[in-house]
């Protein structure tokens, strides 16, 4: 076992080396107390109660260790679902500004279409002038025509425009000016529908270009929306882990703690005795009662440790990084 | 079985522990019963059950809470939870094994005490005060973790409550939102519809003032014509005048001015005016042929003389009807005037009528914006409203949970305050030494007495080791799969209504 700058090492393999060594000279004493005589009973079972204390010391170590193991796991589960929590509620103000952004940019396209509709609706106007400017002009070539004898009269009841049977030169030149007036006209209209259409296309293009900044807009939106899911998923998976690891030091810690308690009663029981040496009062039992219980514990221990501790090991990764755990292979 | 048979210092393992516990002898009963009363304010087996289903109920505050600040300390109050469990799992461990020790102890006390060996006696008795003393320390240490867990749920509890007024709040904001949307889009379709008219009755006045100016300009052309070639047209007679005027086929009136009917007036006079000319020709062309035949026949100075007379006079009218045709080309000429007054009177109203009707459009694709605009934002708001309902649902659920989680673990720290002051009590061996010390008779009894309280001890720490043992793995199964966003969803769902109405049904059992 050893310390780093970053934390405590809890390492399986160490604490069984270290915990079999203690064992293997609980046994040497133990065997060799039936054949000692009373002074060196003593003296090995006040050696026997510093091998249980050594031991219960080392289990009080590791669970120590393992304690503020988990201390610095619970700061770190709570640190974790403060910044999912942050990240959430991160994320519900993203969504809210997205809804925004959707509201506003349906609003844009909104009008856009209206603008468009209505551009459409002024070529219709513009080709429907122009088509009367066409159509000025045409009677205009009438009227003209209609200079020469008898061709407008003719013309005139051919096509039903009676007026064009008069053939004074006058009333002609009048048609001709007040076709030349209807193109003017026309001309005048599909100025003006020519400038609404201008206005409406400037409209149209500055609409294009704040939809465009939107949509940039609802895109970075929908990038950081996408972060701050691939965050919260990245929390959750730590704050599982964080659990689970948890889990594992938790079940660890209480293992050594029964071991410890166990280990006491045993310290506790060779206290009374060594007192009993004193006294002459030592148990005929005595031995094999200190024997059979180290034994249980030591199984105990081989069979909780093999569950738990041995095949475990707390890795502490890089400074500032939470540590791994993984099983020993 | 016998009460010898039952006595404390015959209890070697837990089995016997239980027996002694389950046994229907009344003494015994009486026995435990006191020493439970004397240090157990709560009901020991309801307190560790209420424990075991503490981690269900947290896990579901956990889901409750989740995306909010309260969360946090929810799950500082489930891992320390979990701590606790497994402290008071190993406590509990311990305590029966202490107790089957310290009986033990007190059988091997009593033992010594009976051979007159007290001072021994005494030092069983100590050690046990030291296993005590050990209980005591670890029951104090669970009364600290149940009181901060109890404290802890009181900070949670209260967050949460925060939690679930800001979200409350947070709705009633939405709500007005929504209200003052929903006003607002009443309004703008209203807005939309009024605004649609006013295009149609703007189009309207458009196209009516270019079909007025369209007529006031055919009439200021033709008005012209006339007036110029009045006199050919005199030549050809009402029939050309008929025909010159553009309107002459639509005999209505709805859509003359004064202007054309001044022009109607005036045709119309031409035409009589015409006709009387016409009229008057002809029979200056009579009288002609009369005064020439007279002549040739040598007809009578008189008659020749009244018909050249004749001729004179109806010169006369002849010049008369011609200058009142002037006066009308004249007429003509200032309703031409007046005619191309008109139709730039007609031709601005037609501009204006454009630009207005424009504007409107402008005005009018604004609040069609406008009304896309909130329709969306409306959408995105009642979405907003379930979200938060559903979060203030959960948080309720929390808050119901979080305030029963309170309760267990003030009853769990009260359990561990008892264990403590028995566990106290079981260290003071002051008296027993005072009693072997003046190898008093009453030494075995008090023994006896004191492995009584052990064995209260011993049962107390089964019943609660019993109700811990399968809440360790269940807590353990929570911590090791805390729900994710997503998974949160579909367990509060699962969950809310259940344990909404377990509480509730535990509520009114209560009360």
């Amino acid at each position: 076992m050893h310390s780093q700058e970053v934390g405590i090492v809890v390492h399986g393999t160490h604490f069984l080396k270290a915990s079999n060594e203690l064992y293997s000279a609980l046994f040497t004493n133990i065997s060799a107390l039936e054949k000692k005589t009373k002074k060196e009973k003593k003296f090995l079972a006040v050696n026997l109660r510093s091998t249980f204390q050594s031991l219960i010391a080392l289990n009080q170590t590791v669970s120590k260790q393992l304690s503020a193991k988990s201390d610095q796991l619970k700061e770190e589960l709570k640190t974790s679902v403060e910044e999912h929590t942050h990240t959430s509620q991160n994320l519900k103000k993203t969504k809210e500004e997205k809804k925004i952004l959707t509201a506003e940019l349906s609003g844009l396209n909104e009008k856009s279409q209206k603008v468009n509709d209505t551009i459409k609706e002024l070529k219709k106007t513009i080709t429907r002038h122009q088509s009367d400017i066409v159509e000025a002009d045409q009677r205009r070539l009438n009227a003209a025509l209609d200079l020469i004898p008898l061709y407008g009269l003719i013309d005139g009841i051919i096509k039903g425009d009676p007026r064009r049977g008069i053939p004074f030169f006058s009333q002609v030149n009048g048609i001709i000016s007040l076709c030349k007036k209807e193109k003017e006209e026309s001309e005048r209209r599909l100025g003006m529908a020519k400038k609404e259409t201008k206005n409406l296309n400037d409209e149209s293009q500055a609409l294009a270009s704040r939809i465009d900044k939107s949509e940039q807009k609802m895109s970075a939106t929908a990038k950081k929306l996408e972060e701050l899911n691939a965050t919260i998923l990245s929390k959750d998976l730590e704050i599982k882990q964080i659990g689970k690891d948890l889990t594992l030091i938790g079940n660890l810690n209480i293992s050594l703690k029964n071991i410890t308690v166990r280990h006491r009663f045993l310290q506790g029981d060779l206290d009374l005795r060594v007192e009993m040496i004193d006294d002459g009062e030592l148990d005929d039992n005595f031995i094999s009662d200190i024997f059979n219980a180290a034994q249980s514990i030591h199984r105990t221990f081989i069979q909780e440790s093999r569950e738990s501790l041995v095949f475990t090991k707390v890795e502490w990764l890089t400074e500032g990084k939470r540590p791994r755990l993984t099983q020993e292979s | 079985m016998a009460l010898q048979s039952i006595s404390p210092l015959s209890v070697v393992t837990t089995e016997n522990l239980q027996l002694l516990a389950n046994s229907s002898e009344p003494l015994v009963q009486k026995q435990i019963k006191a020493i439970e009363t004397l240090f157990y304010n709560v009901d020991v087996t309801k307190a560790m059950n209420d424990l075991s289903n503490v981690g269900t109920l947290l896990a579901t505050a956990y889901a409750g809470t989740k995306n909010h600040p309260s969360c946090a300390k929810v799950v500082d109050i489930l891992a320390n939870y979990q701590t606790l469990i497994k402290n008071s799992s190993a406590a509990t461990t311990m305590f029966v094994g202490g107790s089957l020790e310290a009986i033990k102890m007190h059988k091997k006390a009593h033992d010594k005490a009976s051979e007159k060996k007290y001072s021994l006696a005494i030092k069983f008795i100590a050690q046990c005060a030291t296993i005590a003393k050990s209980m005591e320390n670890a029951s104090e240490e669970l009364v600290k973790e149940s009181a901060l867990l109890c404290d802890q749920s009181k900070e949670a509890l209260i967050a949460a409550i925060s939690d679930e007024q800001v979200s409350t709040n947070d709705r009633k904001r939405i709500h007005e939102e929504i209200n003052k949307l929903k006003a607002q889009e009443a309004s703008l379709q209203s807005k939309i519809t009024d605004l649609g008219n006013q295009v149609k009755e703007e189009r309207e006045k458009e196209k009516t003032a270019a079909k007025k100016a369209d007529r006031a300009q055919t009439y200021a052309l033709v008005t012209g014509i006339i007036s110029t070639v009045l006199s050919p047209i005199t030549l050809l007679g009402t029939a050309a005048v008929k025909l010159l005027n553009p309107f002459s086929n639509e005999g209505t009136h709805t859509q003359q001015t004064s202007s054309s009917i001044m022009f109607n007036k005036l045709l119309a006079q031409i035409q009589t005016r015409n006709e009387e000319l016409v009229k008057i020709g002809e029979e200056i062309d009579l009288k002609k042929i009369q005064l020439e035949q007279e002549k040739l026949n040598g007809g009578d100075q008189t008659k020749i003389k009244t018909i050249e007379s004749e001729i004179q006079t109806l010169n006369i009218k002849k010049e008369s009807r011609t200058k009142l045709l002037k006066e009308c080309e004249l007429a003509l000429q200032k309703l031409q005037a007046s005619f191309e007054k008109e139709q730039n009177v007609y031709l601005k109203r037609e501009e204006e009528a454009a630009l207005k009707r424009a504007v409107i459009q402008k005005e009018e694709r604004e609040a069609n914006a406008d009304l896309k605009k909130s329709v969306v934002l409306l959408e995105g708001l009642n979405e907003g409203d379930d979200e938060l309902s559903k979060s203030i649902a959960s948080l309720e659920v929390a808050v119901k949970t979080l305030g029963k989680v309170k309760t267990v673990f003030e009853n769990v720290r009260l359990f561990w305050k008892g264990v403590e002051a028995q566990c106290q009590s079981l260290s003071n061996i002051e008296v027993l030494k005072l009693l072997g010390d003046d190898e008093d008779d009453d030494f075995s009894s008090e023994i006896v007495n004191a492995a009584w309280n052990w064995c209260v001890l011993g049962q107390i720490c089964i019943k609660s080791s019993s109700a811990i043992a399968g809440v360790d793995k269940k807590v353990d199964d929570i911590m090791k799969n805390l729900p994710s966003a997503s998974e949160t969803k579909q367990l509060i769902q699962q969950a809310a209504q259940q344990i909404k109405l377990q509480i509730e049904l535990g509520d009114n059992k209560e009360g």
